[in-house]
């Protein structure tokens, strides 16, 4: 095997010492299982490795890092076990194609919650499980993006309104008030209404004047339940799963992306080795 | 000196004695240490009475009428939560309205936080601008469907069972507002609250017991008063103050109600930290006392109206002569003192000074002899030696505000109420 010239992507010579995770077909990683393996070869298509130690139970397939990424970390790739075997002089050996879900997430950068209307819930491309594992294994990174409110219930996006205090109806009027200054009364202004004027049913004083008279306060009142109040309540309703809720009773989403943290091997670079 | 002091007052002739300590007699200990001492003997006789064949009838049917607690407070987010806390749950099926009069703080946004921390029923009602007291409680008043209604300032904390114990009285049909005892919460915080202390022990936990037992109460303080909703509403809710709430009990009155006083029904509240302080609240205070029993409620006083009640005489006549006359009976004495000096003025001035000690002291028996906890109120009794230069200080403040009221109606500049509403109300 002759030394790779491209300087961007730094030689892979024959036994170079690979990290190997063994996976499920689901992309979950066995970190707890990793193991370590030598290079035998290597096509844009195909990777041949030998373990060190033999794997307990075969798995169908596997992340493996191989060194020269920048900064010295490794480079990694997603792999589809296409065999095991054992050689004559009783080494475990691997044969794997780059192909599969290990292979798909690993290609992408960026894995980034993408919000689903008709679940209305934000979904991760790969299952958080599965991320965890990565992110054990520190092929991935979690980024923090934003934080959301959700239904305190199911966590989907719910939508808000201003509602009644008590029982969270959106359906409310505003009720308007005098305040008389010279004797203090608060009534409606349908209980100063009257010959045709306005007249305050403590006092008796007929026809103030707004501003320096009186001043108007304003509630909200309830249709269905009646309540009044000075202000109207944040209430949250949740589209998937009809729930009503204290506008602060919301949980909080935390919405994380991922950042994969090492660089990706790109087989087809070192397609003239083979 | 000292034996110069003594050589003098034994020289003196009785009569001497009785003319140097004349207000002390006439007023202090016939009014206040000889009247305490016949009700402390009545209440001990009939607390005896009551041990030995107590009232079944009484003591087996608990009385618990539906109540809605008031509270109005203009940029209180220190104190609203703590109030709040302290009124929530101890009572059954309470309800709570609060009255954001105007605030620019976070007096509502920590109501509100309370309400849903607590899961309590409390109904905010805010106003865009402040609007005063009265007309805070006749907003809250509007929503308050309860039997009885309370108003707590939001500068106080009520001890435990506190409300159950202010609505006692109204089994009585025909008691309208029930006063609650008020305490000062941090008596130790410096001198002026420590004699502070001192005077609403005195004048409240026990003056009140002998003016509610003869008929005679003037105020219920705001900081802590039930009303009966019917008859406030009946009398068109508050009016426009300072001093709101002695007007509406003097109202009240007027409308042929009774007032009590419930003394185990405690509420602490916090007091002036600083004499400016103090000197502006109790010129609020001496100024609306004016307003309103020399002016708009001084017909209480006329037996000709229908209204007229032996008590309402004897409660003016009791605010006059033993709050306005002694007062300036006071001063004149001392003036009278300061003009003709002689070789013996201070030791006149230090005999009299110890006397009222001696007085001071006899009211800090008074004081011990009906509270529950005597521990705490030994520390605020012993503040009798600083009472008698208190009661002067704040006897100079009160003529200085009162003869203001009367030639100026100071009463109507003052900031308590905001500027808009002081202009559009009436002047008494
Ligand atoms: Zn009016
Ligand atoms: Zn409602
Ligand atoms: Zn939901």
């Amino acid at each position: 095997m002759s030394a790779d010239t491209n300087t961007a992507v730094p030689a892979l010579s024959r036994g170079a010492v690979a990290d190997i995770w063994p996976a499920q077909a689901d992309g979950q990683l066995r970190v707890n299982r990793r193991t370590e393996g030598r290079l035998c070869s290597m096509s844009a298509t195909e990777i041949d490795l030998a373990l060190h130690t033999p794997p307990s139970r075969a798995f169908p397939s596997a992340l493996i890092g191989l060194p020269g990424g920048a900064d010295g970390r490794s480079r990694c790739a997603g792999i589809e076990i296409t065999d095991h075997y054992t050689t004559d002089d009783g080494r475990a050996r691997i044969t794997g194609r780059f192909a599969g879900r290990i292979h798909d997430v690993v290609s992408s950068q960026w894995l980034l919650p993408d919000f689903d209307p008709t679940t209305m819930a934000y979904r991760l491309p790969v299952d958080p499980a599965v991320m965890r594992t990565w992110q054990a294994a520190k092929i991935y990174e979690p980024v923090l993006l934003d934080r959301v409110a959700g239904c305190p219930r199911c966590g989907c996006v719910p939508t808000f309104r201003s509602g009644c205090g008590r029982c969270r109806s959106g359906r409310t009027d505003p009720i308007k008030l005098i305040h008389h200054y010279a004797c203090a009364h608060v009534g409606s202004v349908k209980e100063y209404e009257a010959e045709g004027s306005l007249i305050c049913p403590k006092c008796r004083t007929r026809d103030p004047m707004v501003g320096t008279d009186y001043e108007y306060l304003t509630t909200h009142r309830c249709r269905d339940c009646g309540w009044e109040e000075s202000q109207l309540a944040s209430v949250g309703h949740c589209l998937a799963c009809d729930e009503r809720f204290a506008g602060n009773a919301a949980q909080q989403i935390v919405l994380v992306g991922y950042r994969r943290c090492v660089d990706r091997l790109d087989p087809l670079a070192h397609v003239t080795e083979s | 000196m000292l034996t110069d002091w003594i050589h003098w007052l034994t020289s003196l002739s009785l009569e001497t004695h009785f003319w140097l300590l004349s207000l002390l007699l006439l007023a202090d200990v016939v009014r206040y240490a000889l009247s305490y001492t016949l009700m402390a003997v009545y209440d001990a006789a009939r607390a005896f009475t009551r041990r030995i064949r107590p009232n079944r009838r009484t003591l087996n049917r608990p009385y618990i009428p539906s109540v809605c607690v008031i509270m109005s407070g203009h940029n209180e987010e220190s104190g609203v939560v703590a109030t709040l806390a302290s009124v929530w749950g101890s009572y059954p099926n309470l309800k709570i309205i609060v009255v954001d009069d105007g605030s620019t703080d976070q007096t509502a946004a920590r109501t509100a936080q309370f309400t849903a921390d607590r899961n309590a029923d409390v109904r905010l009602l805010r106003k865009p601008a402040r609007g005063g007291k009265a007309s805070s409680y006749n907003f809250a008043m509007r929503y308050a469907d309860a039997d009885i209604v309370i108003t707590i300032d939001c500068d106080s904390t009520l001890a435990p069972g506190a409300i159950y114990r202010i609505v006692q009285p109204f089994r009585d049909p025909r008691v309208g507002v029930v006063s609650g005892n008020v305490e000062v919460r941090r008596p130790m915080t410096n001198t002026l609250t420590w004699m502070q202390a001192h005077e609403y022990l005195l004048g409240i936990s026990v003056g009140r017991r002998l003016s509610s037992l003869l008929g005679t109460m003037v105020v219920a303080s705001g900081a802590f008063a039930a009303f009966r909703r019917e008859a406030v509403n009946r009398v068109g809710g508050w009016d426009v103050g300072p001093g709101e709430d002695s007007d509406i009990t003097l109202r009240l009155r007027k409308a042929g109600h009774r007032i009590m006083f419930a003394p185990r029904a405690t509420c602490l509240t916090d007091v002036p930290t600083t004499w400016g302080r103090f000197f502006r609240q109790r010129c609020r205070w001496n100024r609306s006392q004016v307003r309103e029993l020399s002016r708009k409620h001084l017909d209480l006083a006329y037996p000709t109206t229908h209204f007229f009640r032996w008590t309402n005489l004897l409660m003016m006549v009791d605010v006059w002569v033993f709050q306005v006359l002694r007062l300036y009976a006071i001063l004149l004495y001392l003036g009278w003192v300061i003009i003709h000096p002689t070789p013996h003025t201070w030791s006149t001035l230090v005999y009299v000074y110890l006397m009222y000690i001696l007085v001071s002291a006899y009211g800090g028996l008074l004081i011990l002899g009906y509270c529950d906890n005597r521990r705490k109120h030994l520390r605020v009794c012993a503040a009798c030696v600083l009472i008698p230069f208190y009661h002067f200080v704040r006897r100079l403040i009160c003529a200085f505000s009162m003869t203001g009221e009367v030639l100026f109606r100071r009463s109507y500049h003052d900031a308590f109420y905001p500027r808009r509403v002081r202009a559009a109300t009436w002047r008494w």
